[in-house]
């Protein structure tokens, strides 16, 4: 087989599917389930068209029964308020941007915390709730980079929402020892330093980062 | 903008009411999108920003929501009739409810202007206030906005508290409404609830707990293990190193 061959050949074995902005190369169920969209299908950006497709093979391959469980959810769901949801949603958007192995650890942890004596669940929640609003937030990261981050904390304070998932993916992207500069640096300025540097982070490029913030250190 | 936003997600414009059963049919995502074109009158690009979504998916979520609108109601005429009602149910307020109407857009405004957290430069400023002032001159559209949802259309309302909204009315998903409701992947993963809810509190258990230590009230904790895993399989708690 040519060389040229062997991605899409790899990329057919393993099942996975490019949404393109063409309609009718949806699978003829999809569609289906899809038609309202057809009209706006190859304006969509790339991002919701993978979703769509995503959530219509996920509903196709589901039993009756679970369609149903579902459902039930779904109309759950809609009966909270807003912010009930808006709160519950931003662990899932901060669950999505860990690895799978990170996946992996939090869910046998999740497994041993539920298997924990009621009180000691209890205990361990009413630590972890003493932490700062920011500290608590920045464990969302994970166990690994929320050990890391948590020096940075201050590095969140008063960050506006939409700004967020771009610092964390910014604090992912270091190097573990720019992390600490990062954190001996953060812990010296005062606010409007931190917000200017924060600025300055996310325009740098991801290569560049840990130049600028040795560059600041040594200011 | 901060005002649109937090307007679109009062919880009664996204529960359908006794006095919305027109538009029970319709899923919360189209509804809202049809009611910001409806009464809002806000364009593509302003309602998409007002919804978090971008403007090729708000337009799908007017498409669902038209289409939806017009196999339930197949005269022409009716959407017609359903603005001009809205926008009549806005015109007959009362002037205590305009009045707190008024006082929540003042507060959504503040929150714009006077917040510590705004990213905004200080050559940012006079834009700020332009967009201020641009987001209070359609305040008018608020009162219509939340007004055809919030309090049902009772010309003898009397002053005092606002009339309480009537029970909800669950709207029926059939399945095309299921697989595009923004939610769904998070829904759909059901398996991992616990793990997701307690995310922040279980990164920070698996990190071995740090912080609490020293504190005399959790001295009693139980202590992270050596693999960063604070319990052990068969539930009992290991020491920390």
């Amino acid at each position: 087989m040519k060389r040229w061959l062997w991605l899409p050949a790899c990329l057919l074995l393993s099942g996975f599917v490019l949404v393109g902005d063409d309609f009718r190369d949806l699978p003829a169920d999809e569609q289906v389930l899809l038609a309202s969209a057809q009209e706006h299908w190859s304006q969509l950006d790339a991002d919701t068209r993978g979703k769509l497709h995503d959530n219509a093979h996920d509903w196709l391959a589901r039993p009756p029964s679970a369609r149903a469980v579902l459902r039930a959810r779904m109309q759950a769901w809609d009966a909270l308020p807003p912010t009930e949801r808006a709160r519950r949603r931003a662990p899932f958007a901060a669950w999505l941007r860990l690895d799978e192995s990170e996946r992996v650890q939090v869910r046998r942890l999740a497994a041993e915390f539920a298997a924990l004596p009621a009180d000691q669940q209890q205990l361990l929640r009413d630590s972890f709730a003493k932490q700062s609003f920011d500290s608590q937030r920045a464990w969302s990261l994970g166990p690994t980079l929320g050990a890391q981050t948590a020096p940075l904390v201050s590095l969140f304070a008063f960050v506006p929402e939409p700004d967020r998932p771009g610092l964390a993916s910014l604090l992912r992207e270091l190097e573990p020892q720019a992390r600490i500069d990062l954190a001996t640096l953060a812990a010296r300025l005062d606010n409007a330093q931190r917000e200017r540097l924060r600025r300055d982070l996310l325009a740098t490029p991801a290569a560049a980062r840990t130049a600028l913030i040795r560059q600041r250190l040594a200011q | 903008m901060l005002f649109w936003t937090r307007l679109s997600q009062q919880p009664a414009l996204l529960e359908a009411t006794e006095t919305t059963s027109e538009l029970s049919a319709l899923t919360p995502g189209p509804r809202a999108a049809l009611l910001l074109r409806l009464v809002g009158g806000l364009d593509f690009a302003h309602a998409a920003d007002v919804l978090g979504v971008g403007e090729p998916a708000y337009r799908f979520a007017l498409t669902r929501a038209v289409t939806s609108w017009s196999q339930a109601h197949p005269d022409p005429e009716a959407l017609r009739r359903l603005r001009d009602d809205l926008q009549q149910r806005v015109r007959q307020l009362s002037a205590e409810q305009c009045e707190r109407l008024a006082d929540l857009r003042d507060r959504a405004m503040q929150g714009v202007t006077s917040s510590p957290t705004s990213p905004l430069p200080a050559e940012g400023a006079p834009r700020l206030r332009l967009r201020a002032w641009h987001w209070g001159a359609l305040a008018s559209l608020v009162l219509a906005f939340i007004a055809t949802f919030v309090w049902p259309h009772r010309p003898s309302a009397q002053s005092g508290a606002l009339p309480p909204v009537a029970a909800g009315v669950a709207p029926v998903l059939d399945d095309p409404a299921v697989v595009i409701h923004p939610d769904y992947p998070l829904l759909a993963a059901a398996q991992d609830e616990a793990a997701i809810r307690d995310l922040a509190l279980l990164s920070w258990i698996g990190a071995g707990s740090p912080g609490v230590l020293a504190t005399p009230a959790t001295t009693n904790l139980p202590e992270p293990a050596a693999d960063a895993s604070p319990v052990a399989a068969d539930g009992d708690v290991e020491n920390a190193p």
